[in-house]
């Protein structure tokens, strides 16, 4: 059943494998969430997984920073397999940043606050040389001039910017964006597409769970379609939009591109 | 075909048995990691601990004998006591051979409760009308006298369950509309009406319950014209009612403002006057979001009742003392207090779960 | 003037939704003089053919009541007033300093001005206090006290047992809160249950289980259980060994100070490296050798600060040491057990209430669950259990008038005793809600300001 996948984003070449997933099972309870997975994902590598509702993206990429622990198969992101060990667990998620889709900003702190939060309780870094970070990541996703204001005196997308900030201001090697979108009203995905797409060109590994087709063609090396949580069809972008080879797939791709 | 193959339709799979099953939830709810062990450990030891003597007292070495004497060679309970007082328990001194009267009373209240809990029977009228008339019956074959053509019993005679009872419900009943008024009073722009009510509902939570019935049973007297005297229960009754009707109402308030500013404006644009408006519209909606939070009102009223002893009242706890002094069973407070608060207990603690349970049923209020 | 019509002009005032509040509202102020008007003439008669006068003279006489447990009443003399201006000057000072360093340089000030105005604020009143020593007098009550002096006793009583209780009751409900949220079934069962016992109970069945049932289980006095002269726990109470200043005790506690200042200097070092260079400091040993150190060595210098006065078997009951009453044990434990119910779900709720998103997003930015715990779910909790927790614990000051019904002297029982004896019904029920009314009110202001102060900032 396991098939090697081989790279299909040519111009990564043997970058190094940086997510290694093999044999991955999950259950919720008795529901099997997760079958077989198997996925590589190399330095510098995008990668979109879409899929309908329910087919276990989110799970999948919530595995990887182990907010979902695992029952069966082997995840090494970084070299550091995922165990139960909680230094081990600590060590992943530094070099993992991740964006929700209901941003999960704290609303008890400032702007500055959430985005200093990290790089000072967790990388020990001096209050001043964080604040720098913190404005200079502020400053990239275009929302300066907040620094002091409460998260709940932003919009929606101005939110997800700053978690993005947030997350990036612990300077991961890797990005996880878990449908970033999905919660913002139509007039604010741009704004947080554009910062994503930003991120893409300067090189970030990335792995999105998204329905944003537009945004996948343009930035993705690689496509990844679940559904019921098996991986059905991984291919590079071009192919899986021109050229799907899975029956699913191509009548996802229907539905979601003439709705 | 291209290198890729891909994977045909992966059939769903057990989870490995280590994470389900009884193993499973043995290890993740019981024993690992190992600190999880050491509580389980130390939960049973505490378990054990309560539970054995209590046990012991209560079942191994009690006794269910009548006759005191057999009672007190036994170490443990003697439920003889708790057989032979029954009545006492219920009724408090309520003559021995009326006591059918509460009976019926009670049977009554059963009826009508196990009606309004089929649903199909809820929303008819007759039920409704039963409701209103009941208190009325019950009044009258408690009491007597009157047109029942039954001896008066009067309310010195009343005690135990059915007086801790009877005070609850018959305090709910009374506080229910004054608190409605209150409500809608703390939430309307009268400039005198709203500071005279919140001044009202912040008074008396500001107070304890003790002091009221105090001030019921001592200082309400002075008010009364010279020669006008009022029965100690309906004294306590106006205690408990004004204390409760502070707490119902800022419930109800909280009901009122949960309610959107478009029920008003759709009934102010149906042309119903104030009234109208309140009372076709509003409180209903508003009523149905409190009624949880109502019950738990009423299993407040229906324990603090038991303060009622202070000002003299024989009620469900003060029997404890009424029977125990008798010499015949002297000093067996602990059975008595078991007892009553088995009772307490099943009371409130059903009531609570039923509030729960409606909570739980209520579509979450839509804004 | 214009010509233009006021609406309300054309219509008859009981027509318009206004007219008929003012209506409404007119008949309900007549209604209630009426009712206010008859009620105090009902009173006169009544009192009158009663024979009591009325009035809060009757406090000032003597009360000739013994009351078991009396707490020191600090009663204000001469040189109080010299403490309350020197109190005021230097809050009035320090406020000054904060103002003039925060609008000469925009930053809040260092710790050099802290200090300084950290004295004006607490170390001059102190400096006052201790130079008119006689400023405060503990009065003890007596029977040949008047009876204004039992209901402030009463009162002292009903406060330390509020304060306890708050304590007790908060420490208990954690403990069963974090034992509900555990992963662990049994114990989070038990304490669920716990909960479910306690909280379905009136609380005067409780305090009768503790005083009538528990209590009365412990030995009399001759068969005490004598935990080697520290702890002597029989039916006429719990008896502990009570501190005895000696010489020393001023320089010991001065000591103690010292060292508590002291480690809040090294916490604040603490904070400054971190802030400025990422590495967090570890203080506790350091905290531990001041606060142990320094009194040890006062202790060497000054001679033993304390003796321990141990109660001693002598006739029929045990003298010396602390005693509490059953009554105040019953009291408080059954209060404690009781409220501590409701404050462990208040407690468990309010964490469950932080959304799980919030603990994800600080998992995933890499903190240790003790940091999640601390930084984000416990600033965010705090928030929604604070509140209903102001009440459980006036609940406990409220609930703690119940002590009439087992005999421990708090302020409605002794009110209650007041009102049996010299009959001045109306003046004793009028004092008991007056002062729980004050007690509510200051707290639900203070509630009212740290609401405001923590309220989430909102779009």
């Amino acid at each position: 059943m396991t098939t090697a996948h081989i790279n299909t984003a040519t111009h990564l070449g043997d970058s190094p494998v940086v997510i290694d997933i093999q044999g991955l099972n999950k259950w919720y309870g008795q529901f099997h969430v997760l079958k077989e997975i198997n996925l590589q994902i190399r330095q510098q590598e995008k990668v979109v997984i879409c899929g309908p509702s329910g087919s276990g993206k989110s799970t999948l990429i919530r595995t990887i920073n182990r907010l979902e622990e695992h029952q069966e198969g082997r995840i090494v992101v970084d070299d550091e397999p995922l165990t139960n060990d909680v230094k081990q667990i600590e060590r992943v998620r530094r070099e993992v940043g991740m964006v929700f889709q209901q941003f999960n900003l704290f609303p008890h702190m400032t702007i500055l606050d959430n985005v200093i939060s990290g790089p000072i309780h967790v990388r020990n870094m001096p209050r001043k040389q964080a604040v720098d970070l913190a404005h200079s990541y502020l400053k990239r996703v275009g929302i300066a001039e907040q620094a002091n204001k409460y998260p709940g005196q932003l919009s929606g997308g101005q939110q997800q910017r700053v978690a993005i900030a947030r997350a990036l201001a612990m300077q991961p090697k890797i990005m996880l964006f878990d449908e970033p979108t999905s919660a913002l009203d139509p007039e604010m995905i741009k704004e947080v597409l554009d910062v994503m797409r930003e991120l893409a060109e300067q090189g970030m590994t990335m792995i999105c769970v998204t329905h944003e087709m537009g945004f996948a063609r343009e930035v993705a090396d690689t496509m990844v379609f679940m559904d019921k949580g098996q991986i059905v069809e991984y291919a590079p972008v071009k192919e899986f939009f021109t050229a799907p080879k899975e029956e699913r797939s191509r009548m996802f791709l229907e539905q979601i591109l003439n709705h | 075909m291209s290198e890729y193959t891909p994977s045909q339709n992966i059939p769903d799979r057990q989870p490995p048995a280590t994470s389900v099953g009884i193993i499973g939830w043995v290890c993740k709810n019981l024993l690992c990691p190992w600190y999880n062990a050491v509580l389980t450990i130390v939960s049973c030891w505490a378990i054990w601990s309560a539970v054995a003597p209590f046990w012991e007292w209560a079942v191994t070495n009690a006794s269910i004998s009548l006759d005191p004497e057999v009672a007190k060679q036994h170490t443990g309970a003697a439920w003889g006591f708790i057989r032979d007082m029954w009545p006492v328990f219920m009724t408090g001194v309520y003559p021995a051979e009326e006591r059918w009267r509460p009976l019926i009373a009670l049977c009554i209240v059963v009826v009508l409760v196990s009606l309004s809990l089929v649903a199909s029977y809820r929303r008819s009228r007759w039920l409704k009308i039963l409701w209103f008339v009941s208190p009325i019956v019950v009044f009258a074959l408690v009491y007597g006298g009157g047109i029942t053509g039954l001896p008066v019993v009067g309310t010195h005679y009343w005690g135990g369950l059915m007086l801790t009872i009877m005070l609850s419900i018959v305090a709910m009943l009374a506080a229910f509309p004054i608190s409605v008024l209150l409500a809608l009073g703390r939430t309307s722009d009268m400039p005198i009406a709203k500071p005279f009510c919140v001044a009202y509902i912040e008074l008396i939570r500001g107070v304890p319950l003790i002091t009221l019935l105090f001030m019921a049973s001592v200082v309400l007297p002075l008010f009364l014209p010279a020669g006008m005297e009022l029965d100690k229960v309906l004294r306590a009754l106006v205690g408990i009612t004004m204390f409760f009707s502070a707490y119902l109402a800022e419930n109800i308030r909280g009901g009122l403002q949960g309610i959107s500013k478009g029920q008003y404006e759709a009934a102010d644009a149906l042309g119903m006057s104030y009234w109208k408006k309140t009372i076709v519209v509003i409180l209903p909606q508003a009523l149905r979001i409190v009624i949880p939070p109502m019950v738990n009102n009423f299993i407040g009223i229906l324990k603090d009742t038991s303060l009622v002893g202070i000002v003299g009242l024989v009620d469900l706890l003060q029997i404890a003392f009424a029977t125990t002094s008798n010499p015949k069973w002297f000093g067996r407070l602990e059975e008595a207090y078991v007892f009553i608060a088995f009772w307490y207990w099943i009371l409130c603690y059903a009531l609570s779960s039923y509030s729960q349970y409606l909570e739980r049923k209520m579509p979450s209020a839509s804004k | 003037m214009s010509e233009r019509l006021a609406p309300q002009d054309k219509v008859p005032f009981w027509r318009s939704p206004q007219g008929r509040a003012w209506m409404f509202q007119l008949c309900m102020v007549g209604g209630f003089l009426w009712l206010a008007v008859s009620m105090y003439r009902n009173t006169l008669v009544n009192l009158k053919t009663r024979g009591i006068s009325s009035g809060f003279g009757f406090l000032a006489n003597e009360a000739g009541f013994r009351i078991g447990e009396v707490t020191g009443i600090p009663l204000p003399q001469g040189g109080l007033l010299w403490f309350l201006l020197s109190l005021v000057a230097g809050l009035a000072i320090s406020q000054l300093i904060a103002r003039q360093l925060k609008s000469d340089s925009g930053t809040p000030m260092n710790s050099k001005w802290l200090s300084v105005s950290l004295f004006f604020s607490i170390g001059l009143p102190m400096l006052t206090l201790y130079v008119f020593r006689d400023s405060i007098e503990i009065a003890h009550y007596t029977e040949s006290s008047s009876y204004f002096m039992a209901l402030l006793t009463g009162l002292g009583n009903t406060l330390k047992v509020t304060v306890i209780g708050c304590v007790a009751s908060t420490i208990l409900g954690l403990l069963i809160a974090l034992g509900r949220l555990s992963p662990n079934w049994l114990l989070s069962n038990i304490c669920r249950w716990y909960v479910e016992l306690n909280r379905n109970l009136p609380v005067l069945l409780q305090l009768f289980f503790w005083y009538f049932i528990v209590l009365q289980q412990l030995p009399n006095v001759r068969k005490s259980i004598d935990l080697g002269g520290w702890l002597i726990l029989n039916k006429r109470g719990l008896f502990l060994p009570s501190l005895v200043p000696q010489q020393g005790a001023w320089l010991f506690c001065a000591t103690i100070v010292v060292a508590l200042v002291a480690i809040w200097v090294l916490r604040r070092r603490a904070i400054r490296i971190l802030d400025e260079t990422g590495m967090p400091v570890k203080i506790l040993f350091p905290a531990l050798g001041f606060l142990i150190g320094l009194p040890a060595l006062a202790w060497l210098v000054g001679g033993q600060p304390f003796t321990l006065d141990f109660p001693v078997l002598k006739g029929f009951n045990f003298k010396g040491g602390t005693g509490l009453t059953p009554e105040f044990t019953a009291l408080v434990v059954g209060l404690t057990v009781y409220v501590s119910a409701f404050n462990a779900e208040i407690i468990r709720s309010g964490i469950e209430a932080v959304s799980k998103g919030q603990r994800e997003a600080a998992r995933a930015l890499a903190m240790n669950e003790r940091q999640v715990m601390r930084i984000v779910i416990l600033p965010q909790a705090m928030r929604i259990i604070v509140p209903p927790m102001t009440s459980e614990y006036l609940a406990i000051a409220k609930n703690s008038s119940l002590a009439v019904a087992i005999g421990y002297p708090e302020f409605v029982s002794v009110g209650g005793t007041i009102l049996n004896q010299s009959g001045q019904a109306v003046e004793i029920v009028g004092i008991w809600m007056g002062v729980y009314l004050c007690i509510s009110l200051l707290i639900s202001f203070g509630m009212n300001i740290y609401n405001s102060k923590v309220a989430l900032v909102e779009r």
